[in-house]
């Protein structure tokens, strides 16, 4: 190869980038050995990163991120949110089979009931172990995002969230990773007459369908706390 | 299966790389910037569909891509050079030529380049894609890539250096 020849193929050279695409590899040989053309290529690859350099300082619309933020598509479109909507009516079905009859009335043990199922079939709307943007995701989203957390569940790995809907109420879901390895999912949802439930700090165990649950009422909140772990690890996250 | 990244920290995360390359397309603020919100309209009802989701980013780029060859309804069809045969007269540029120009300048060159160059080049600059992945993001064959990525060099530096009237010279366009 001639160092014109070289110099031909070289002129696409991106240093960094193309370092080692073959293609480049017999000019940069050549480069190698002919001082002229190396100083051709060190020149056209400064020009190269200035022009590169340039182009990524020029100035975007102020307003185009918060532009494109609202410009989605409504929730129930998105297809999170459909396959959301699919599972909640699989789940609604599979109640419907299993009471025999219509819809159930919003009692703490139909929602208890659901949110045991949820937790094999829920699909995190958001994935962080920063629980700020968890807190301000929620938010953004209309799910129940005042929730106090007990030390003990504040501590474990945060996961993610999802955001639920349930007898028409937004249901907050907060995934965690204890360290003992088992998942713990947190549901909170605002404690509006739901006969049955928790009135007070004081916990309420039960199981259904192989999860745990643990329940109590706090400033105004109804949490629901679930694992498919040893009901020990509820009582000993909740201390 | 991974869940697929939120719409909010996708579109924070490369809203500015499309809105360079949707600008370099379009040529103005107001189109490139209902591209790239269309861009992510898109991913919001589709994205989920793609299957390995660290190639969102090149998902994203070909989508705007896509959406602007829609908008614009080319049907004009170019005869193509291989690369060997593009007289590659790169105009004589320094360095510091190209530090005294402002950025916004500098875009604005690359939105005035020959349309079909646009795309190739503003991806050469702008990411950090292989010739093979440009290829792909395209869907124009590698050679065809190449060889327009040596034309709109040619044409973008001799915007830089000479102004505009110098882009007629450059490149050697068919």
């Amino acid at each position: 190869m001639t160092s014109e020849q070289a110099k031909r193929i070289l002129a696409l050279y991106r240093p960094r980038i193309d370092a080692n695409d073959p293609q480049f590899a017999d000019a940069l040989a050549q480069a190698g050995r002919d001082p002229e053309l190396a100083r051709w290529l060190e020149d056209q690859c400064t020009i190269y990163e200035a022009v590169r350099s340039k182009l990524k300082d020029a100035p975007v619309p102020e307003d185009l991120l918060d532009k494109t933020l609202r410009h989605r598509p409504a929730a129930w479109r998105s297809q999170p949110w459909l396959r959301l909507a699919a599972c909640l009516v699989l789940l609604a079905g599979v109640a419907y089979f299993w009471l025999g009859r219509g819809p159930k009335p919003p009692t703490f043990d139909n929602y208890r009931r659901t949110m045991a199922n949820v937790v094999s079939k829920y699909r995190m709307s958001l994935e962080s172990n920063d629980a700020d943007r968890v807190r301000t995701f929620l938010a953004n989203n209309q799910a129940p995002a005042d929730y106090e957390l007990p030390k003990s569940i504040a501590g474990q790995h945060l996961l993610g969230c999802a955001t639920l809907s349930w007898d028409g109420h937004p249901v907050s879901l907060l995934c965690f990773r204890h360290q003992k390895g088992e998942d713990l999912w947190l549901f909170v949802r605002r404690q509006t007459r739901l006969k049955g439930a928790p009135s007070s700090t004081q916990r309420v165990y039960g199981e259904i369908n192989q999860v745990n649950t643990a329940s109590w009422h706090q400033g105004g909140n109804l949490y629901l706390l679930a694992t498919r772990g040893d009901p020990a690890l509820l009582r000993d996250s909740l201390q | 299966m991974p869940s697929p990244p939120d719409f909010e920290s996708l579109a924070r995360r490369y809203y500015r790389d499309l809105y360079y390359f949707a600008f370099s397309l379009a040529g103005n603020e107001a189109e490139a910037s209902d591209l790239v919100q269309e861009t992510f309209y898109i991913w919001a009802l589709k994205g989920e569909q793609l299957r390995e989701f660290d190639r969102a980013k090149s998902w994203l780029f070909t989508t705007l891509h896509r959406e602007f060859l829609q908008i614009t309804r080319r049907r004009v069809r170019f005869q193509e050079q291989d690369l060997d045969e593009v007289q590659q007269e790169l105009p004589p540029v320094t360095p510091d030529v190209v530090n005294r120009i402002d950025a916004a300048t500098a875009l604005n060159s690359l939105a005035k380049i020959d349309e079909r160059y646009r795309a190739p080049l503003a991806l050469y600059y702008l990411e950090d894609y292989s010739y093979q992945e440009i290829s792909a993001i395209l869907n124009v064959p590698l050679g065809t890539v190449q060889s327009r990525i040596a034309r709109g060099k040619a044409q973008l530096l001799a915007l830089l250096t000479s102004g505009t009237a110098a882009v007629n010279s450059a490149g050697g366009a068919s």
